[in-house]
């Protein structure tokens, strides 16, 4: 009997261990679609409340969709884990930098032919389809765009004098008046004038827009059809030399040179820094969200203007599939985006959904500005009306905000070939010149370049 | 020819296969219970080697092999310069932590194991930093060393008249004061091993010193060190191979940064496989990583024991 018990035993648990290795699914006739990036309950409970009345009505219009929550936010750094073992959700959120890698990881869902039938082919901004775009086929859902601008803290501002009469902050046009602002500032405040993101790839990726101003092309494919970096040029090392003027001839930045987006965050909002390139809008509510920041007290411009002009690289957020999600679990989730009135036919039920997010955005105190900038949607009447609405529910000082792309900016994609490994050679550089006040921007930039071209451009598979 | 049926040389796999399989049958219920356990480790563990090894020789696509590449990763990595920042630095960070981390747990275990009173209060003490979660201690850390003057170590020199130091934004200090960190983090175990190993030493070896005239160094030269000898080789070896893979400290404290400075083979290995989704080159590195170890391991045991069978 002893033994029989003790066989059972050892089947149960070893039968227990294999298991476990196996996903169980159950097939109870539903379409079962786990969304990303819900809103947490206990953290943001006003947006959790109106994803709640989306969920009503999908409910109550597509009874055989089930849908599951999930909060997780997808970072870069655990995508592969996530994707490779199966765990994404069926739908989760990405900024645009990610796209063409998860297309090239091969854990991309083509979603073409629902793309296509939604409409979204047809009505969606060209350059989000690009994004998501390749050789024809569709692979995720652009759902915000916006271009990178200029944030400001007014209470440093006033405290420098640096504001008009109307009360709007004086702010930078060009890159030399942000290094003479950022000097008063540092003056008659102590506090850093500017700051820029140096770590990881989010350093190379802030850079990018300086380098345009200045004049910076990045690669470009010779005759042979072969791609070539192409910033070991005098616009490149000049664009350096004036991070490292910020922090060697003007002192203006922090004294913490391994900023990330975080700290960025942490410093503006604890009034320890006047300005700095802000990421783009999803940026604007974080301060408050986070260390109760004071919304009247966050000031909006374009990015200075460099010798070769204005620039804003843009950004934003794409919905994107899992590789494994059914047929019927994308065409769901297309539904669902009808209903949150993120697809290009604004329905009166989507209208309504759309209101009732900017009236909780209101309520909630974070910032809803005028308009909603840079649009996704090719599609004026939808446009219009969509901005009738931001303006409806703005609750910003209408002086404080100028909208980071100006008339005569110039947007710009990221570039075609690399772009996380540029980054990254972008931000060690960019350490180096901030370490070291004797450093040779002009080597700097053809190392950088050499090691892009020899790491990135003449491998292989591009 | 030689008939392999009566060779015994040739029967002996024959002869283990069917020792085995009696031994098997005999104790069945046994093997049986711990076959959980043997598929978690062969799963769980060797799985993820053998895997590893596999795809530093393909090209592959997210975690999927995509075609035979031979030898191609391990090439790239042997010619990206950074690599050999990393093995250096990774060298640097072992080079730092043995006189810090080897010799103060030995210092600390002698010292508490000789006093009479307090033991358990200063055992307590040495011991409290373990319990704090290593990235915890790793925030804690970077916060005190923040190169602005909101930083605890700044602070305290302004106070005093100083001038604010860059901390782990100085190359020169990076690597060393992350190795402090991870010393403060992991001295108090070690202590505790050392103590643990020294209350087996019989008191009447020291009684014995002593009336022969021995001194508190003589005792601890011809008495403690040679009994602990077993221990320290083998702690020396586990930490060289614990901070050889060093990862999670400078990830948190620096990023690798400054200028790569504080870069380790293992935050390489990560950059590669999930900031660049180059998960083939990772296991390249990877499997550097773990042969260094192996070959540094077996190097080092072969002198030790050559060394104690001159002594013998």
């Amino acid at each position: 009997m002893k033994r029989i018990i003790s066989l059972l035993l050892c089947v149960v648990m070893t039968v227990g261990v294999c298991c476990s290795c196996t996903k169980s699914e159950k097939t109870t006739g539903k379409v079962k679609l786990k969304i990303g990036y819900w809103p947490n309950k206990d953290t943001d409970p006003e947006k959790y409340e109106v994803y709640e009345g989306y969920l009503a009505q999908m409910k109550e219009k597509y009874p055989e969709v089930e849908i599951e929550k999930d909060s997780t936010s997808i970072k870069p750094d655990v995508f592969l884990t996530l994707a490779s073992s199966g765990q994404l959700p069926d739908m989760y959120r990405v900024a645009y930098t990610e796209p063409q890698r998860i297309i090239d990881a091969g854990y991309a869902r083509d979603i073409t032919d629902f793309f296509k039938k939604y409409g979204y082919e047809e009505y969606t901004n060209k350059t989000s389809l690009k994004v998501v775009e390749r050789d024809g086929k569709y692979y995720g859902v652009p759902y915000t765009l916006s271009g990178v601008g200029m944030w400001h803290n007014m209470n440093l501002y006033e405290k420098a004098g640096l504001v008009n009469e109307d009360g709007s902050p004086k702010y930078p046009k060009t890159y030399d008046e942000l290094a003479e602002t950022a000097k008063i500032i540092k003056e008659k405040t102590g506090k850093a004038g500017f700051a820029i993101m140096t770590k990881d790839t989010v350093g190379g990726w802030q850079f990018m827009n300086i380098a345009w101003s200045f004049g910076v092309e990045f690669m470009k494919k010779d005759e042979n059809g072969k791609w070539k970096a192409t910033f070991n040029s005098p616009e490149g090392a000049a664009a350096l030399q004036y991070v490292k003027d910020l922090k060697w001839k003007y002192d203006v930045l922090p004294e913490n040179i391994l900023i990330d987006k975080n700290e960025i965050i942490k410093l503006f909002a604890t009034d320890q820094l006047a300005m700095s390139i802000c990421g783009g809008l999803s940026w604007l509510s974080r301060p408050i969200f986070l260390f109760n920041m004071n919304k009247d007290k966050i000031a909006t411009s374009p990015t200075p203007e460099g010798p070769s002009g204005r620039y804003s690289q843009i950004g934003g957020d794409v919905w994107m599939f899992s590789k494994e999600a059914t047929d019927e679990q994308v065409d769901a989730a297309f539904k669902w985006l009808a209903i949150k009135g993120e697809s290009p036919n604004l329905t009166e039920e989507s209208y309504k959904n759309l209101e009732d997010s900017l009236k909780t955005e209101n309520e909630a105190g974070n910032i809803v500005l005028e308009t909603s900038e840079i649009n996704i949607w090719d599609n004026e009447d939808r446009v219009k009306k969509i901005n009738d609405l931001y303006a409806k529910y703005t609750n910003v000082l209408p002086y404080l905000h100028v909208p980071f792309v100006a008339e005569n900016t110039i947007t710009k994609s990221e570039e075609p070939v690399g772009a996380q490994k540029l980054y990254a050679l972008l931000s060690t550089a960019m350490q180096k010149v901030l370490m070291d006040k004797d450093a040779d921007c002009a080597k700097i930039m053809e190392e950088t370049a050499q090691t892009f071209q020899r790491d990135v451009l003449d491998k292989e598979t591009y | 020819m030689r008939d392999m049926t009566t060779n015994p040389v040739g029967n002996k796999p024959k002869r283990i296969l069917k020792s085995a399989g009696k031994s098997i049958r005999k104790d069945y219920i046994a093997y049986l219970m711990i076959a959980p356990a043997i598929i978690c480790y062969l799963v769980y563990l060797w799985q993820p080697i053998f895997s590893g090894i596999m795809l530093s020789f393909y090209k592959t696509q997210g975690f999927e092999k995509a075609s035979f590449v031979g030898m191609k990763n391990y090439i790239t990595i042997l010619k990206d310069p950074l690599f050999y920042k990393a093995l250096g630095n990774s060298a640097k960070y072992t080079l730092w932590s043995l006189p810090i981390e080897s010799i103060m747990p030995i210092v600390l275990a002698v010292f508490i194991n000789e006093i009479v009173h307090g033991k358990k209060l200063f055992t307590t003490i040495v011991y409290l930093p373990c319990m704090i979660p290593g990235i915890v201690a790793s925030v804690m850390w970077k916060i005190m060393f923040d190169p602005s003057d909101a930083g605890l170590f700044n602070t305290i020199i302004e106070r005093f008249g100083g001038t604010p130091l860059a901390w782990l934004q100085d190359p020169r200090l990076t690597i060393m004061l992350i190795v402090i960190s991870i010393a403060w983090a992991g001295i108090g175990s070690k202590t505790i091993l050392y103590i643990a190993n020294l209350q087996s030493v019989s008191t009447d070896l020291y009684e014995a010193a002593s009336l022969d005239g021995a001194g508190f160094w003589s005792r601890v030269r011809h008495i403690t060190l040679p009994h602990m000898s077993g221990l320290m080789k083998m702690l020396i070896v586990m930490q060289i191979i614990g901070v050889f893979k060093i990862f999670q400290q400078p990830l948190t404290m620096t990023g690798g940064g400054p200028n790569n400075e504080s870069i380790t083979l293992m935050i390489y290995a990560y950059q590669k496989a999930f900031e660049y989704f180059r998960i083939d080159e990772s296991a390249a590195v990877s499997v550097m990583v773990m042969t260094i170890l192996i070959i540094f391991t077996v190097i080092y045991f072969n002198i030790t024991k050559a060394k104690e069978n001159n002594n013998q």
